[in-house]
Protein backbone atom coordinates (compact mmCIF):
# COMPACT_ATOMS: atom_id res chain seq x y z
CA UNK A 1 0.00 0.00 0.00
CA UNK A 2 2.46 2.27 -0.88
CA UNK A 3 -0.01 4.72 -3.02
CA UNK A 4 -1.89 6.78 -1.30
CA UNK A 5 -4.82 7.90 -2.21
CA UNK A 6 -5.28 11.02 -5.01
CA UNK A 7 -7.96 13.18 -2.61
CA UNK A 8 -7.82 15.69 -5.08
CA UNK A 9 -8.25 13.21 -8.31
CA UNK A 10 -11.00 11.87 -6.42
CA UNK A 11 -12.59 15.21 -5.51
CA UNK A 12 -12.33 15.92 -8.91
CA UNK A 13 -13.89 12.94 -10.03
CA UNK A 14 -16.87 13.78 -7.40
CA UNK A 15 -17.77 16.78 -9.05
CA UNK A 16 -17.86 15.81 -11.96
CA UNK A 17 -20.04 12.74 -11.23
CA UNK A 18 -22.39 14.66 -9.17
CA UNK A 19 -22.29 17.91 -10.95
CA UNK A 20 -21.53 20.36 -8.15
CA UNK A 21 -20.83 23.89 -8.59
CA UNK A 22 -17.79 25.08 -7.81
CA UNK A 23 -18.62 27.28 -4.75
CA UNK A 24 -19.51 24.19 -3.19
CA UNK A 25 -16.61 22.66 -4.56
CA UNK A 26 -14.71 25.47 -2.89
CA UNK A 27 -15.85 24.26 0.38
CA UNK A 28 -15.42 20.33 -0.38
CA UNK A 29 -11.57 21.02 -1.18
CA UNK A 30 -10.83 22.26 2.24
CA UNK A 31 -11.53 18.39 3.01
CA UNK A 32 -8.61 16.16 3.83
CA UNK A 33 -7.92 13.22 5.09
CA UNK A 34 -4.63 13.23 6.82
CA UNK A 35 -2.53 11.28 9.57
CA UNK A 36 -1.25 13.24 12.19
CA UNK A 37 2.53 12.77 13.67
CA UNK A 38 4.40 13.85 16.34
CA UNK A 39 7.45 16.35 14.85
CA UNK A 40 10.94 16.29 15.98
CA UNK A 41 10.26 19.64 18.22
CA UNK A 42 7.27 17.66 19.77
CA UNK A 43 4.73 19.41 17.93
CA UNK A 44 1.78 17.11 16.21
CA UNK A 45 1.59 18.17 12.56
CA UNK A 46 0.71 16.41 9.18
CA UNK A 47 1.76 17.10 5.65
CA UNK A 48 -0.80 17.70 2.74
CA UNK A 49 0.16 15.93 -0.46
CA UNK A 50 0.65 19.02 -2.31
CA UNK A 51 3.31 19.52 0.70
CA UNK A 52 1.83 21.80 2.78
CA UNK A 53 2.31 21.25 6.47
CA UNK A 54 -0.79 20.99 8.64
CA UNK A 55 -0.92 21.86 12.27
CA UNK A 56 -3.71 21.27 14.56
CA UNK A 57 -6.29 24.34 15.06
CA UNK A 58 -5.47 25.56 18.63
CA UNK A 59 -9.47 26.29 19.27
CA UNK A 60 -10.93 23.36 17.20
CA UNK A 61 -8.19 20.64 16.33
CA UNK A 62 -6.80 19.86 19.65
CA UNK A 63 -8.63 16.73 20.19
CA UNK A 64 -6.71 15.45 17.34
CA UNK A 65 -3.76 13.06 18.14
CA UNK A 66 -0.54 11.45 17.65
CA UNK A 67 -0.85 8.65 15.12
CA UNK A 68 -4.26 9.49 14.31
CA UNK A 69 -6.22 9.49 10.80
CA UNK A 70 -9.27 12.37 10.29
CA UNK A 71 -11.39 13.69 7.77
CA UNK A 72 -10.23 17.14 8.47
CA UNK A 73 -11.66 20.64 7.26
CA UNK A 74 -8.03 22.89 6.91
CA UNK A 75 -8.25 26.50 6.46
CA UNK A 76 -4.73 28.37 5.03
CA UNK A 77 -3.16 31.06 6.33
CA UNK A 78 -0.24 32.31 4.55
CA UNK A 79 2.04 29.79 3.97
CA UNK A 80 0.36 27.59 6.65
CA UNK A 81 -2.48 25.23 7.20
CA UNK A 82 -4.95 24.47 10.19
CA UNK A 83 -6.71 21.46 10.75
CA UNK A 84 -10.26 21.08 12.73
CA UNK A 85 -10.90 17.12 12.87
CA UNK A 86 -14.20 16.57 11.96
CA UNK A 87 -14.43 12.43 11.93
CA UNK A 88 -11.69 10.28 13.47
CA UNK A 89 -11.11 7.24 10.41
CA UNK A 90 -10.50 4.67 13.11
CA UNK A 91 -12.10 0.97 13.52
CA UNK A 92 -15.07 2.29 14.60
CA UNK A 93 -15.33 4.41 11.53
CA UNK A 94 -15.01 0.85 9.50
CA UNK A 95 -17.10 -1.35 12.04
CA UNK A 96 -20.01 1.36 11.57
CA UNK A 97 -20.00 1.21 7.27
CA UNK A 98 -22.16 -0.45 5.91
CA UNK A 99 -22.18 -3.98 3.66
CA UNK A 100 -22.12 -1.97 0.19
CA UNK A 101 -19.78 0.81 1.48
CA UNK A 102 -17.40 -2.03 3.16
CA UNK A 103 -17.59 -3.97 -0.70
CA UNK A 104 -16.51 -0.54 -2.06
CA UNK A 105 -14.00 0.12 0.02
CA UNK A 106 -12.65 -3.43 -0.40
CA UNK A 107 -12.62 -3.08 -4.06
CA UNK A 108 -10.75 0.03 -4.31
CA UNK A 109 -8.22 -1.62 -1.92
CA UNK A 110 -7.51 -4.54 -4.04
CA UNK A 111 -7.41 -2.88 -7.13
CA UNK A 112 -5.13 -0.19 -5.71
CA UNK A 113 -2.75 -2.95 -4.10
CA UNK A 114 -3.71 -6.23 -6.27
CA UNK A 115 -0.20 -6.68 -7.25
CA UNK A 116 0.90 -6.37 -4.07
CA UNK A 117 -1.92 -8.35 -2.29
CA UNK A 118 -2.08 -10.90 -4.82
CA UNK A 119 1.19 -13.11 -3.91
CA UNK A 120 0.59 -12.39 -0.43
CA UNK A 121 -2.64 -13.89 -0.38
CA UNK A 122 -1.16 -16.66 -2.71
CA UNK A 123 1.23 -17.68 -0.13
CA UNK A 124 -1.31 -17.66 2.55
CA UNK A 125 -3.55 -19.94 0.51
CA UNK A 126 -0.59 -22.29 -0.73
CA UNK A 127 0.72 -23.16 3.26
CA UNK A 128 -3.09 -23.14 4.41
CA UNK A 129 -3.69 -26.14 1.35
CA UNK A 130 -0.24 -27.32 2.53
CA UNK A 131 -1.55 -27.55 5.63
CA UNK A 132 -5.23 -29.15 4.92
CA UNK A 133 -3.63 -31.48 2.21
CA UNK A 134 -1.11 -32.94 4.83
CA UNK A 135 -3.78 -33.54 7.60
CA UNK A 136 -5.53 -35.35 4.75
CA UNK A 137 -2.44 -37.27 3.80
CA UNK A 138 -1.79 -38.43 7.63
CA UNK A 139 -5.56 -39.45 7.93
CA UNK A 140 -5.75 -41.27 4.60
CA UNK A 141 -2.14 -43.44 5.66
CA UNK A 142 -3.86 -44.05 9.09
CA UNK A 143 -7.09 -45.54 7.22
CA UNK A 144 -4.68 -47.23 4.88
CA UNK A 145 -2.73 -48.46 7.97
CA UNK A 146 -6.37 -49.74 9.18
CA UNK A 147 -7.68 -50.91 6.60
CA UNK A 148 -4.43 -53.28 6.30
CA UNK A 149 -4.49 -54.71 9.91
CA UNK A 150 -8.13 -55.62 8.83
CA UNK A 151 -7.35 -57.50 6.14
CA UNK A 152 -4.42 -59.35 7.95
CA UNK A 153 -7.26 -60.08 10.47
CA UNK A 154 -9.62 -61.16 7.66
CA UNK A 155 -7.02 -63.42 6.23
CA UNK A 156 -5.84 -65.14 9.80
CA UNK A 157 -9.90 -65.74 9.95
CA UNK A 158 -10.37 -67.17 6.62
CA UNK A 159 -7.38 -69.52 7.29
CA UNK A 160 -8.76 -70.36 10.89
CA UNK A 161 -12.01 -71.16 9.21
CA UNK A 162 -10.31 -73.03 6.28
CA UNK A 163 -8.43 -75.37 8.87
CA UNK A 164 -11.72 -75.97 10.78
CA UNK A 165 -13.80 -76.70 7.72
CA UNK A 166 -10.88 -79.22 6.47
CA UNK A 167 -11.29 -81.18 10.10
CA UNK A 168 -15.26 -80.99 10.10
CA UNK A 169 -15.24 -82.45 6.24
CA UNK A 170 -12.55 -84.69 7.15
CA UNK A 171 -14.57 -85.72 10.22
CA UNK A 172 -17.80 -86.25 8.26
CA UNK A 173 -16.62 -88.31 5.55
CA UNK A 174 -15.30 -90.79 7.65
CA UNK A 175 -18.70 -90.48 9.31
CA UNK A 176 -19.83 -91.12 6.00
CA UNK A 177 -17.49 -93.72 5.06
CA UNK A 178 -18.55 -95.36 8.49
CA UNK A 179 -21.91 -95.19 7.99
CA UNK A 180 -22.00 -96.69 4.40
CA UNK A 181 -19.74 -99.46 5.84
CA UNK A 182 -22.42 -100.05 8.64
CA UNK A 183 -25.28 -99.91 6.02
CA UNK A 184 -23.84 -102.50 3.66
CA UNK A 185 -23.13 -104.93 6.69
CA UNK A 186 -27.21 -104.30 7.71
CA UNK A 187 -27.93 -104.87 4.44
CA UNK A 188 -26.14 -108.46 4.20
CA UNK A 189 -27.64 -109.19 8.00
CA UNK A 190 -31.45 -108.55 8.77
CA UNK A 191 -32.43 -106.86 11.81
CA UNK A 192 -33.26 -108.86 15.02
CA UNK A 193 -36.35 -109.85 15.93
CA UNK A 194 -36.46 -107.87 19.41
CA UNK A 195 -35.79 -104.27 17.16
CA UNK A 196 -37.99 -105.72 14.66
CA UNK A 197 -40.76 -105.76 17.73
CA UNK A 198 -39.95 -103.14 19.67
CA UNK A 199 -39.75 -100.77 17.06
CA UNK A 200 -42.17 -101.52 14.42
CA UNK A 201 -44.50 -103.31 16.15
CA UNK A 202 -45.06 -101.49 18.63
CA UNK A 203 -44.16 -98.27 18.33
CA UNK A 204 -44.73 -97.17 14.55
CA UNK A 205 -44.99 -93.91 15.12
CA UNK A 206 -41.78 -92.45 16.84
CA UNK A 207 -43.17 -88.98 17.22
CA UNK A 208 -47.01 -89.73 18.46
CA UNK A 209 -48.97 -87.14 19.29
CA UNK A 210 -50.66 -87.62 23.18
CA UNK A 211 -53.04 -85.28 23.94
CA UNK A 212 -54.10 -83.93 27.74
CA UNK A 213 -57.90 -84.19 27.14
CA UNK A 214 -58.67 -84.37 30.81
CA UNK A 215 -57.51 -83.82 34.64
CA UNK A 216 -56.05 -88.11 34.88
CA UNK A 217 -57.17 -88.55 30.95
CA UNK A 218 -54.30 -88.41 27.78
CA UNK A 219 -55.52 -89.54 24.71
CA UNK A 220 -53.52 -90.40 21.45
CA UNK A 221 -54.22 -92.28 18.07
CA UNK A 222 -51.03 -94.53 18.36
CA UNK A 223 -52.40 -96.13 21.76
CA UNK A 224 -53.22 -99.41 20.07
CA UNK A 225 -52.67 -101.93 23.02
CA UNK A 226 -54.98 -102.43 26.06
CA UNK A 227 -52.63 -102.59 28.52
CA UNK A 228 -49.24 -100.00 29.49
CA UNK A 229 -47.08 -99.40 31.53
CA UNK A 230 -46.93 -95.69 33.13
CA UNK A 231 -43.91 -94.31 34.80
CA UNK A 232 -43.40 -91.24 35.84
CA UNK A 233 -39.53 -89.55 37.06
CA UNK A 234 -39.30 -88.34 40.70
CA UNK A 235 -39.17 -84.71 39.87
CA UNK A 236 -42.33 -85.13 37.59
CA UNK A 237 -40.51 -83.94 34.82
CA UNK A 238 -40.86 -87.00 32.51
CA UNK A 239 -43.22 -90.01 31.62
CA UNK A 240 -42.83 -93.23 29.74
CA UNK A 241 -45.62 -94.93 27.80
CA UNK A 242 -44.83 -99.03 27.29
CA UNK A 243 -46.96 -101.46 25.77
CA UNK A 244 -46.85 -104.63 28.05
CA UNK A 245 -49.35 -107.51 28.35
CA UNK A 246 -48.92 -107.16 32.46
CA UNK A 247 -49.45 -103.43 31.93
CA UNK A 248 -51.21 -101.52 35.28
CA UNK A 249 -52.46 -99.01 33.21
CA UNK A 250 -55.54 -99.97 31.23
CA UNK A 251 -56.24 -98.55 28.03
CA UNK A 252 -60.13 -98.28 26.56
CA UNK A 253 -60.98 -95.51 23.17
CA UNK A 254 -57.15 -94.49 22.96
CA UNK A 255 -57.54 -92.99 26.29
CA UNK A 256 -55.56 -93.73 29.44
CA UNK A 257 -56.91 -92.75 32.87
CA UNK A 258 -53.83 -91.73 35.31
CA UNK A 259 -54.32 -91.67 38.74
CA UNK A 260 -52.64 -88.51 40.45
CA UNK A 261 -51.77 -87.07 36.99
CA UNK A 262 -53.86 -84.13 37.75
CA UNK A 263 -51.96 -83.26 41.12
CA UNK A 264 -48.77 -83.96 39.34
CA UNK A 265 -49.30 -81.47 36.19
CA UNK A 266 -52.06 -79.28 37.16
CA UNK A 267 -54.56 -79.19 34.29
CA UNK A 268 -55.60 -76.23 32.35
CA UNK A 269 -57.85 -77.45 29.10
CA UNK A 270 -56.66 -79.80 26.21
CA UNK A 271 -53.22 -79.50 25.09
CA UNK A 272 -50.50 -81.58 23.16
CA UNK A 273 -47.67 -83.05 25.20
CA UNK A 274 -44.45 -83.19 23.74
CA UNK A 275 -43.63 -87.24 23.08
CA UNK A 276 -41.41 -88.98 21.00
CA UNK A 277 -40.42 -92.65 21.33
CA UNK A 278 -37.56 -93.76 23.22
CA UNK A 279 -35.27 -96.30 22.48
CA UNK A 280 -33.09 -96.27 26.06
CA UNK A 281 -36.23 -96.60 27.53
CA UNK A 282 -38.37 -98.95 25.26
CA UNK A 283 -40.90 -96.21 25.64
CA UNK A 284 -42.87 -93.05 24.46
CA UNK A 285 -40.86 -90.64 26.65
CA UNK A 286 -43.68 -87.88 27.12
CA UNK A 287 -42.15 -84.00 28.47
CA UNK A 288 -44.46 -83.03 31.40
CA UNK A 289 -42.23 -79.92 32.14
CA UNK A 290 -39.62 -78.93 30.20
CA UNK A 291 -35.88 -80.16 31.02
CA UNK A 292 -32.67 -79.63 28.50
CA UNK A 293 -31.93 -83.23 30.00
CA UNK A 294 -34.73 -84.78 28.73
CA UNK A 295 -34.22 -83.67 25.75
CA UNK A 296 -30.81 -84.52 24.92
CA UNK A 297 -31.61 -87.60 26.22
CA UNK A 298 -29.37 -88.03 29.20
CA UNK A 299 -31.44 -88.95 31.95
CA UNK B 1 -19.54 -86.58 27.15
CA UNK B 2 -18.64 -88.98 29.68
CA UNK B 3 -14.90 -90.01 29.92
CA UNK B 4 -15.62 -93.91 30.26
CA UNK B 5 -17.68 -95.37 27.64
CA UNK B 6 -20.23 -97.84 28.02
CA UNK B 7 -19.10 -100.96 26.79
CA UNK B 8 -21.97 -103.99 25.72
CA UNK B 9 -19.58 -106.83 26.94
CA UNK B 10 -19.19 -105.30 30.31
CA UNK B 11 -20.86 -107.65 33.51
CA UNK B 12 -22.72 -105.45 35.41
CA UNK B 13 -23.34 -105.83 39.39
CA UNK B 14 -26.24 -104.12 41.09
CA UNK B 15 -26.53 -103.47 44.84
CA UNK B 16 -29.27 -101.73 46.33
CA UNK B 17 -30.05 -100.15 49.72
CA UNK B 18 -33.63 -100.84 49.97
CA UNK B 19 -34.17 -98.64 53.01
CA UNK B 20 -32.03 -96.20 51.54
CA UNK B 21 -34.09 -95.48 48.14
CA UNK B 22 -37.51 -96.39 50.05
CA UNK B 23 -36.63 -93.11 52.80
CA UNK B 24 -35.38 -90.75 49.82
CA UNK B 25 -39.10 -91.76 47.43
CA UNK B 26 -41.00 -90.99 50.84
CA UNK B 27 -38.91 -87.71 51.40
CA UNK B 28 -40.39 -86.47 47.72
CA UNK B 29 -43.78 -86.81 48.76
CA UNK B 30 -44.68 -88.62 45.15
CA UNK B 31 -47.96 -89.31 46.08
CA UNK B 32 -46.84 -92.76 47.21
CA UNK B 33 -46.43 -94.24 43.73
CA UNK B 34 -44.22 -97.59 43.58
CA UNK B 35 -40.58 -97.45 42.98
CA UNK B 36 -40.45 -99.92 39.70
CA UNK B 37 -37.03 -101.54 40.95
CA UNK B 38 -37.15 -104.00 37.61
CA UNK B 39 -36.88 -100.59 35.52
CA UNK B 40 -34.16 -99.04 37.45
CA UNK B 41 -31.86 -102.17 37.28
CA UNK B 42 -33.19 -102.47 33.32
CA UNK B 43 -32.54 -98.63 32.76
CA UNK B 44 -29.36 -98.68 34.92
CA UNK B 45 -27.94 -101.68 32.94
CA UNK B 46 -28.63 -100.14 30.00
CA UNK B 47 -27.00 -102.45 27.07
CA UNK B 48 -24.91 -103.82 29.23
CA UNK B 49 -24.98 -107.20 30.50
CA UNK B 50 -26.83 -108.10 34.01
CA UNK B 51 -24.89 -110.52 35.77
CA UNK B 52 -26.53 -110.00 39.42
CA UNK B 53 -29.13 -107.73 41.28
CA UNK B 54 -28.77 -107.78 45.25
CA UNK B 55 -31.15 -106.19 47.24
CA UNK B 56 -29.89 -105.10 51.21
CA UNK B 57 -31.94 -104.84 53.94
CA UNK B 58 -33.63 -106.08 57.57
CA UNK B 59 -36.25 -108.09 58.28
CA UNK B 60 -37.96 -110.06 61.44
CA UNK B 61 -37.50 -112.75 63.40
CA UNK B 62 -39.50 -115.80 62.74
CA UNK B 63 -42.86 -115.79 63.56
CA UNK B 64 -42.80 -111.81 63.83
CA UNK B 65 -45.33 -110.17 61.87
CA UNK B 66 -42.97 -108.19 58.81
CA UNK B 67 -44.69 -106.38 56.35
CA UNK B 68 -41.92 -106.32 53.85
CA UNK B 69 -41.84 -110.28 53.42
CA UNK B 70 -44.13 -109.95 50.47
CA UNK B 71 -41.88 -106.96 48.75
CA UNK B 72 -39.01 -108.93 49.77
CA UNK B 73 -40.68 -112.28 47.79
CA UNK B 74 -41.62 -109.79 44.86
CA UNK B 75 -38.70 -108.93 44.47
CA UNK B 76 -36.82 -112.30 44.48
CA UNK B 77 -39.62 -113.38 41.91
CA UNK B 78 -38.02 -110.22 39.71
CA UNK B 79 -34.83 -111.74 39.83
CA UNK B 80 -32.97 -109.73 42.56
CA UNK B 81 -30.92 -111.78 45.02
CA UNK B 82 -32.35 -110.22 48.58
CA UNK B 83 -30.23 -110.65 51.54
CA UNK B 84 -32.22 -109.45 54.63
CA UNK B 85 -30.40 -109.16 57.72
CA UNK B 86 -31.89 -110.34 61.05
CA UNK B 87 -30.63 -107.60 63.05
CA UNK B 88 -32.95 -104.62 63.69
CA UNK B 89 -32.87 -102.01 66.38
CA UNK B 90 -36.19 -101.74 67.42
CA UNK B 91 -35.96 -98.95 70.03
CA UNK B 92 -33.49 -96.89 67.54
CA UNK B 93 -35.09 -97.70 64.45
CA UNK B 94 -32.09 -98.36 62.59
CA UNK B 95 -31.21 -101.70 60.71
CA UNK B 96 -28.08 -103.32 61.99
CA UNK B 97 -25.43 -105.41 59.66
CA UNK B 98 -26.78 -103.73 56.60
CA UNK B 99 -24.21 -101.67 55.23
CA UNK B 100 -21.62 -103.86 55.97
CA UNK B 101 -23.04 -106.81 54.50
CA UNK B 102 -23.59 -104.89 50.86
CA UNK B 103 -20.22 -103.88 51.09
CA UNK B 104 -18.55 -107.09 52.12
CA UNK B 105 -20.50 -108.35 48.85
CA UNK B 106 -19.39 -105.40 46.77
CA UNK B 107 -16.11 -105.93 47.87
CA UNK B 108 -15.76 -109.66 47.50
CA UNK B 109 -17.18 -109.82 43.97
CA UNK B 110 -14.83 -107.21 42.78
CA UNK B 111 -12.09 -109.51 44.22
CA UNK B 112 -13.10 -112.78 43.09
CA UNK B 113 -13.49 -110.77 38.98
CA UNK B 114 -17.13 -111.64 39.37
CA UNK B 115 -18.20 -108.33 37.66
CA UNK B 116 -16.54 -105.35 35.58
CA UNK B 117 -19.37 -102.60 36.68
CA UNK B 118 -20.78 -102.38 40.22
CA UNK B 119 -23.49 -99.69 40.48
CA UNK B 120 -24.31 -99.05 44.15
CA UNK B 121 -28.31 -97.50 44.70
CA UNK B 122 -27.77 -95.70 47.42
CA UNK B 123 -26.33 -92.13 48.81
CA UNK B 124 -25.07 -93.53 51.68
CA UNK B 125 -21.03 -91.91 52.19
CA UNK B 126 -20.49 -95.18 54.71
CA UNK B 127 -19.87 -96.95 51.35
CA UNK B 128 -17.08 -94.64 50.39
CA UNK B 129 -13.91 -97.16 51.35
CA UNK B 130 -15.69 -100.39 49.86
CA UNK B 131 -16.02 -98.63 46.40
CA UNK B 132 -12.65 -97.18 46.59
CA UNK B 133 -11.82 -100.80 47.69
CA UNK B 134 -13.43 -102.35 44.16
CA UNK B 135 -11.83 -99.39 42.23
CA UNK B 136 -8.41 -100.23 43.20
CA UNK B 137 -8.95 -103.70 42.02
CA UNK B 138 -9.98 -102.42 38.78
CA UNK B 139 -13.80 -102.52 38.99
CA UNK B 140 -15.45 -99.24 37.61
CA UNK B 141 -18.25 -98.53 40.09
CA UNK B 142 -21.11 -96.32 39.38
CA UNK B 143 -23.90 -94.73 42.36
CA UNK B 144 -27.75 -94.50 41.38
CA UNK B 145 -28.94 -92.46 44.03
CA UNK B 146 -31.37 -89.40 44.82
CA UNK B 147 -30.04 -85.92 45.01
CA UNK B 148 -31.60 -85.21 48.27
CA UNK B 149 -29.56 -88.67 50.01
CA UNK B 150 -26.21 -88.22 48.46
CA UNK B 151 -23.01 -86.16 49.74
CA UNK B 152 -20.91 -84.28 47.38
CA UNK B 153 -17.89 -87.22 48.94
CA UNK B 154 -19.67 -89.75 47.19
CA UNK B 155 -20.29 -88.28 43.82
CA UNK B 156 -16.20 -87.22 43.64
CA UNK B 157 -15.67 -90.58 44.69
CA UNK B 158 -17.66 -93.12 41.61
CA UNK B 159 -16.58 -92.93 38.14
CA UNK B 160 -20.46 -92.63 37.06
CA UNK B 161 -23.10 -90.72 38.92
CA UNK B 162 -26.72 -91.70 37.89
CA UNK B 163 -29.63 -89.33 39.15
CA UNK B 164 -32.71 -91.28 39.96
CA UNK B 165 -35.07 -88.66 40.39
CA UNK B 166 -34.54 -88.00 37.06
CA UNK B 167 -35.30 -91.62 35.45
CA UNK B 168 -38.83 -92.58 34.83
CA UNK B 169 -39.66 -94.75 37.58
CA UNK B 170 -42.47 -94.40 39.73
CA UNK B 171 -45.34 -96.33 38.34
CA UNK B 172 -48.65 -95.34 37.93
CA UNK B 173 -52.09 -97.11 37.43
CA UNK B 174 -55.27 -96.48 36.55
CA UNK B 175 -57.55 -97.30 39.90
CA UNK B 176 -56.78 -95.40 43.05
CA UNK B 177 -55.09 -97.23 46.22
CA UNK B 178 -58.25 -98.02 48.01
CA UNK B 179 -59.05 -99.49 44.08
CA UNK B 180 -56.42 -101.72 44.54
Amino acid sequence: MNDKVDFLDFQKKFQEQYGIIDQDMAKIRKIHILTFRTAEDGRILSRLSTGGIVFRHKETGMNINSGETWVCEVIERNTTFFATGLLKLDAKFFFDLRSDQVEELASIVWEKNRSILEPRFEEMYLAQMREKLDEKLSESKKREEEANSRVEELKREIEALNIKNKMVIAAMESELAALKEKKTTETHAPPSESQVNIEERYFANVHPKIRRIGPDEIFSEDFRHRNYFVHISADQSAMTIRPHDQGTVVCVDKKITLNGLGIISPYSGPTDMPAEYNPKYGAYLVMIKYSASIISGDI
Amino acid sequence: MALLSENSNDRVMIFVDLQNVIRSVETMGTMRLNFDFYAMAMYLTGTRNLVGAYVFDTRMPFGVEDRLRRFHDKLRYLGFRVIAREAYDENRKEQKEVDVALACELVAHAFKDNYDVAILVSGDRDFIPAIQHAQSSGKRVEVAAFANSVSEEMRRSVDRFHELEKMPLLQMTSTTEEEQ
